[in-house]
């Protein structure tokens, strides 16, 4: 105790006055208070630090400011717009992504989650959306719609092979009668019978136009569906399980997609040519994975990409 | 092992004296007491408990006080128990009676022998049993803690909570969808890796500095002279044990806590122990209860200065007086440091922007229609999107490059966050020796035939002016040379004479140095001048004498010599010496004596008065016996010659230090144990104490009036005697020190710079303060940066310290102020630069929500930009030179200047933000116009967009695209977005480089800055048109980006907007 005799008489003045609260750690209701007076402040009359008249100050500022910068915005995309032709789309053949490389489409498409078709012949309510969806995809192939179109739509029937680069401002019509006889709404395009028919469809790429295999270099693969003049279409299972399960498959039009349509050119009432493939009696309950893919030299398969070629699944209960 | 160890040494002791062996045991108990103490003293303690510590808990109460920096206010009775446990136990400890019993029962009770000492076996179980004599070093934090600390402290914490929120969005969407984007989990893992890594790097930037720190210890090892078993041993200090006899002489560092038993003329310096800087007299008598006060006992690490002494070792290693004062520190609590509140505040007001933002668009996405766990996954992305990643990286950057800046000049930073700490700081109390001065008394003035002759007392001491042919001159040189027992140590040729180091007293060395100096040879010409005999120096007498043999064969007598107290050497003078003759001493040389004396004295020098006395030979022939008890030669009617007088002058380079502390806002404050004339003469001389600034003395000497008349506010400047100091409140101090501008405190004790310390606090001041000693600790702690001395200071100073003075020189802090305040504006501006890109990444993920448009920069790209391209630049603007002279501002005010500020933020997210983001939407509209998708078509889109069912989306020219092809637009459009964040902050980073100035002012001279803008770009490009990114960053290369930058508008907008 003695030792510490000196330091006492020194430091037995530290006492701090309580009424100054330096020291104080701040307490949680004190904290509250400050976060309340920062919220509103009555004796500054101050919200969130701020006066009215500094609150209208800055949202004047920014407000100009604001305003400045989306009018410097809109000139800039007024000058990007005045560049573009709207019909042409600016970077075309090998400088768009889509690179020449076509993908397919298909309908039934009801959902944009999946592309699975399920269908029970029994119960038309599981069919009824993939029904409607391929109708009113079709509707705008409707014979009368495309002849009242008279002008933009060329007839097309005498063609054989491509047409003349002059003529390809025009596009042709697509006489849905090609589509054959047993893929029609009357049997709700054989969803009723449990023998779907799924429409498939080249995806417009400005300018593509296919390169055709010649009866020397037509690969063995598809030589069976093969016609001059045609981008053949040929479906099957994914899987070996699947090639069993799928049965016979019948195309129409029976060669696929002719080539008298192409190029895509934003013609004005363009059709994309379009085949139904129609699944002959595909084994009941089981899932059937089914690729289809388009030939023509010009087109590679990429399964990954989809390009060339599409998938989808497919239960008949 | 250990149990056979103590058996041996049961043995060992059990025969010598059942009472010492009693005395042992209860010892023992009193170790394990003590070490519980120690334990609780672990617990953190304010300053009250430090207080109470040193014994003022039981006064106060007694005067009903209750200290009021308490935080057991309200805190549990447990707690409180424990407290006053510990007050018992340290109480019970504190005791000490080995200076007041006989020497007699000590030697019993510690089982020691005068004679013999300990013999070896007994010493070294005692070693077994206390432990090493040695200090433990304050309480360091486990390596593992410090690393912990790295990786969850500040900013880490915010970058761990988005790497976990990540996961948790990662984990939802796994549950929830059955190909989830892996987006969530890189993020995740990257911000987890950034922490890790980051904390990495601050923990070895930390645990380097540590071991610059290690490196100080240890240097050279103490040695002490102990007798054990009859001979004489040299032994290092740390092997000393309790009942060891020591001999130690002057020069020696007291080896530990002793009692003298037999002295010899000896003298220690107790300064750091109680800041009495001058050296007192140990002899064998006990002379006081107090055991600071008591002439028998020397303590532990204080140094010897003068004479010999034996005395026995009481106490060792902790336990000793020092130890207990040392550990006292280590219970300190230290608050925050300003840059650590500087970022907690940022974090807060992220956290606000984030769960602002966050929560907004939770609500905004319901309203919408977004499904429920779509909508947490928005609000989790936007929080993450805020946290700005590389700001960790750039601010642990920036602060380790100042910091190895700092250590270039001499400022050892132990912790990064006190780079900034230094910049901040608003008052320095410093100490005066050694800091401001040189710490080397120097021969400063000579009053000789009645002028007083001024002496070089620079640090080369390069222009030295006396003229050497005076014969008053050199009569006075030959009283320095002889009446001076000071002697250079020895192997010192090489040295320059005034970094010798000597053995003796401080004020003798001055001589011996001066002369050797101006004449050379002193070593020599005192061989020459045999000494016959001598009386020393002694309070009571205050004078030096001895009588020597002259050197001149052609006249040998005796000549008397002496020195000491100007006033008694005078009276003992009957004669002078002027200009070669003497002259009877009348009433006009006294008048002029004094005069000299008191304008010497005014300088706050110590002033000697030199005489001497040929003792004729016919009374004193050659051979004669002098005897100094019975003393047979004359002491008065001697020949009076001179004045001398020393001080410690400052250091050349602290005056323009402290102006440059002036202009730039901050207080001095001197703090010293040295006399207030001295202080304040030394302050003066250093610009503490302006030219022109009168303390309240000056004015009443001025007005002549008395000083309580005199209203203190009329001062500018106040020097405050310790003793004064003790009796104020703390009101008064805190009055004292609002009031006067410039101020010293002298015959301060180290306890009572943790008062001023403290008090400086309470003015909302950022307090530095400089410190050596062990008993500086608790100051140094309580200080918001504390400064050890390189040199002189202790190791315990330099643990509890936040930084190290390498040179122990007052300017370098000066210079780590302004490196501090230069980290901050830079640090500023990297932040404001890194924070910019927060804004145009999180915007397209709002856009994304609000819009439906496809997502125009991917969390990858994202990241790129935050933890590629803009961290080289953000680093760099930690190299920007000052704008203007930052020391002439005002210190930052710690409450209204922050670090980051609504103002900064404004200017970041609202203005350069939104332009940058309003150049990348450009350019994203662009990227997928020119593609065939035009802005009309875009909105709305995403849900086909991202179906990876649709294979044929239209857009706005009929054409069809698959979804893989619409997943390659959609990175062009991510690189094309990054490219445009990247060009813009080019700007950006120019922009940021000035805060205050013009750029054409300022100039592109940081390089740093340059090679980052190339960096920058490179990196982008590396990123944009290196194969194989496209895998595995979702970045694109195509040829689309190169025709939209052909056009040249993406190009020019961007460039516009800079």
């Amino acid at each position: 105790m003695l030792i510490f005799k000196s330091f006492s008489i020194q430091l037995h003045c530290t006492t701090i006055d309580p009424a100054v609260p330096w020291y104080k750690k701040p307490t949680l209701r004190s904290r509250y208070q400050d976060f309340a007076t920062f919220l509103f402040d009555p004796e500054e009359s101050t919200i969130l630090g701020r006066t009215a008249g500094s609150w209208g100050q800055i949202c004047l500022f920014y407000l100009i400011f604001y305003l400045c910068l989306a009018g410097f915005f809109a000139s800039m995309m007024v000058v990007f717009y005045s560049t573009l032709d709207w019909n042409v789309p600016r970077l075309r053949g090998a400088d768009s992504i889509l690179r020449q490389g076509p993908g397919l489409g298909m309908r039934p498409l009801a959902d944009v989650g999946t592309t699975l078709i399920r269908l029970n012949k029994a119960k038309p309510a599981s069919f009824q959306h993939h029904q409607d969806n391929v109708q009113g995809f079709l509707a705008f192939y409707e014979n009368d719609l495309q002849r009242s179109e008279t002008g933009s739509l060329i007839d097309c029937e005498s063609v054989d092979g491509f047409r003349r680069p002059e003529d390809w401002n025009k596009a042709c019509r697509f006489d849905v009668l090609q589509l054959g006889a047993d893929c029609v709404k009357q049997q709700g395009f054989g969803l009723e019978d449990g023998l779907p028919c799924i429409l498939l469809k080249i995806n417009n790429i400005y300018d593509w136009i296919p390169e055709l295999y010649t009866n020397e270099t037509v690969p063995d693969e598809i030589r069976e569906n093969w016609a001059e003049n045609h981008i053949t279409v040929q479906c099957e299972g994914e899987n070996p399980a699947d090639k069993d399960n799928i049965g016979p498959i019948a195309y129409y039009p029976p060669y696929g997609f002719h080539v008298k349509y192409f190029p895509f050119r934003n013609q004005q009432g363009y059709r994309s040519p379009l085949v139904f493939v129609r699944f002959d009696g595909p084994v009941t309950g089981v899932l059937i994975m089914v690729t289809c893919k388009i030939y023509a030299r010009n087109i590679y398969h990429d399964s990954n990409e989809k390009s060339g070629q599409i998938h989808f699944e497919m239960i008949v209960d | 092992m250990a149990s056979l160890k103590t058996n041996s040494h049961l043995y060992v002791v059990n025969p010598e004296d059942s009472k010492s062996n009693k005395s042992k045991n209860s010892k023992e108990v009193g170790m394990k007491k003590l070490k519980l103490g120690l334990e609780m003293k672990e617990q953190r303690m304010t300053t009250d408990a430090l207080n109470e510590k040193l014994g003022q808990y039981p006064i106060m109460q007694k005067n009903g006080h209750r200290n009021s920096v308490s935080p057991e206010d309200g805190g549990n009775k447990s707690q409180k128990k424990t407290k006053k446990d510990e007050r018992e136990e340290l109480k019970r400890e504190l005791e000490m009676d080995e200076h007041i019993i006989p020497i007699e029962e000590l030697y019993a009770r510690l089982g020691a022998d005068p004679n013999m000492g300990l013999s070896p076996e007994v010493a070294k179980d005692i070693l077994l049993r206390d432990g090493r004599n040695e200090l433990t070093p304050p309480k360091t934090t486990p390596e593992f803690f410090k690393f912990c600390k790295h990786m969850l402290g500040g900013f880490s914490l915010l970058l761990w909570l988005g790497s976990i929120l990540c996961f948790i969005a990662y984990g939802i969407q796994v549950a929830s969808t059955e190909d989830p984007p892996g987006d969530n989990l890189y993020l995740g893992v990257v911000l987890a890796i950034v922490v890790i890594i980051t904390g990495g790097f601050g923990y070895y930037q930390d645990a380097k500095s540590s071991r610059i720190m290690d490196s100080f210890k240890n240097l050279i090892p103490q040695y002490a002279l102990v007798i054990r078993n009859g001979e004489k041993l040299n032994i290092r200090a740390e092997e000393l044990v309790v009942g060891d006899i020591v001999e130690v002489k002057f020069g020696d560092r007291i080896p530990a806590d002793i009692r003298v038993i037999t002295a010899q003329g000896f003298k220690v310096d107790n300064s750091s122990l109680t800041g009495e800087s001058e050296p007192q007299s140990r002899t064998a008598e006990l002379t006081n209860d107090n055991p600071l006060e008591t002439r028998n006992l020397a303590f532990f690490s204080t140094n010897a200065v003068e004479g010999t002494c034996c005395g026995i070792v009481i106490r060792t290693g902790d336990r000793t007086v020092i130890g207990r004062i040392a550990n006292l520190a280590t219970g300190l609590d230290i608050g925050a440091t300003p840059i650590a509140k500087e970022i907690s505040h940022f974090i807060h007001i992220i956290t606000g922007v984030a769960v602002f933002l966050g929560v907004a668009f939770f609500i905004i996405a319901f309203i919408l229609g977004y499904f429920w766990l779509d909508a947490i996954i928005f609000l989790i992305g936007i929080i993450v999107a805020n946290v700005p990643e590389g700001l960790l990286v750039t601010v642990t950057v920036s602060l380790t490059l100042t910091a190895q800046r700092m250590a270039r000049k001499n400022c050892l930073v132990k912790h990064l966050e006190a780079v900034e700490t230094l910049g901040s700081t608003s008052t320095i109390c410093t100490d005066k020796t050694g800091t401001l001065t040189q710490n080397r008394m120097t021969v400063a003035h000579m009053w000789y035939d009645g002028k007083i002759v001024e002496s070089d007392t620079s640090e080369d001491q390069s222009k030295a002016k006396h003229n050497i042919s005076d014969i008053t001159f050199l009569a006075l040189a030959r009283i320095g040379m002889l009446c001076n027992r000071a002697e250079f140590k020895v192997g010192q040729d090489n040295v320059p004479i005034l970094n010798r180091e000597c053995n003796g007293d401080a004020s003798e060395s001055a001589l011996l140095k001066c002369y050797e100096l101006c004449i050379g040879n002193v070593t020599s010409y005192r061989q020459k001048s045999k000494k016959v005999v001598e009386i020393p120096f002694n309070s009571s007498n205050k004078y030096q004498l001895s009588i020597h043999e002259t050197d001149d064969q052609t006249d040998p007598h005796y000549l008397m010599v002496m020195k000491g107290a100007p006033e008694r050497i005078l009276d003992r003078c009957s004669t002078y010496l002027k200009e070669g003759s003497e002259y009877e001493i009348d009433e006009s040389f006294r008048i002029a004596f004094n005069s000299a004396y008191l304008a010497l004295g005014g300088l706050g020098e110590r002033v000697l008065g030199l005489c001497d006395y040929d003792l004729p030979l016919d009374q004193f022939p050659l051979g004669y016996k002098f005897d100094t008890d019975e003393v047979n030669f004359p002491l008065t009617g001697l020949r009076f010659v001179g004045l001398l007088s020393m001080i410690d002058p400052p250091r050349a380079s602290v005056p323009e230090a402290v102006v440059r502390c002036r202009s730039a806002g901050i207080k001095v404050i001197m703090v010293t144990g040295d006399h207030p004339i001295t202080a304040k003469a030394i302050a003066k001389g250093v610009g503490i104490i302006s030219e022109g600034s009168m303390t309240v003395e000056d004015i009443a000497a001025e007005r002549g009036i008395h000083p309580e008349d005199v209203d203190p506010r009329e001062a500018k400047a106040a020097v405050l005697h310790g003793s004064d100091l003790r009796d104020m409140t703390p009101a008064q101090i805190d009055e004292f020190l609002r009031t006067h501008l410039e101020i010293v405190f002298a015959r301060t004790s180290p306890q009572q710079k943790l008062l001023i310390v403290e008090g400086c606090q309470r003015q909302g001041s950022i307090v530095a303060v400089t410190g050596d000693g062990v008993n500086d600790s608790p100051a140094l702690k309580q200080a918001d940066i504390g400064i050890a001395m390189g040199i002189s200071g202790s190791d315990v100073s330099k643990q509890v310290a936040d930084m190290i003075l390498l040179d122990d020189n007052f300017s370098s802090i000066v210079t780590g102020i302004e490196e501090g305040r230069l980290i901050f504006d830079n640090l500023k501006k990297s932040i404001a630069y890194a924070l910019t890109a927060n804004i145009p990444e999180l915007i397209p993920f709002l856009a994304l929500i609000l819009f439906n448009i496809p997502l125009p920069l991917g969390t990858i790209a994202m990241l790129f930009i935050c933890l590629g391209t803009d961290m080289v630049p953000a680093i760099s603007l930690a190299y920007e030179s000052a704008e203007n002279d930052i020391m002439k501002r005002a210190p930052r005010d710690p409450i209204k200047d922050k670090l980051v500020n609504e103002r900064l933020i404004g200017m970041a997210y609202g203005q350069i933000g939104m332009i940058e983001t309003a150049a990348g939407f450009f350019v994203y509209f662009v990227v997928l116009g020119e593609n065939g998708f035009l802005p009309n078509r875009i909105f709305g889109i995403r849900e086909q967009w991202d179906s990876t069912a649709i294979q044929d989306l239209q857009d706005s020219y009929g054409q069809e695209w698959t979804h893989y092809q619409r997943k390659k637009l959609e990175y062009t459009c991510y690189t094309a977005f990054f490219v445009s964040i990247v060009i813009t902050q080019w700007a950006d980073l120019v922009v940021r480089k000035t805060r205050r100035l013009s750029l054409f002012q300022k100039g592109m001279k940081n390089h740093y800055l340059t090679f980052a803008l190339f960096f920058e770009t490179a990196l982008a490009a590396f990123l944009t048109y290196c194969p194989g990114m496209e895998e595995a960053l979702k970045m694109l290369y195509l040829r689309s980006l190169c025709s939209t930058f052909k056009k040249g508008k993406g190009r020019k907008r961007t460039y516009r907007l800079g």
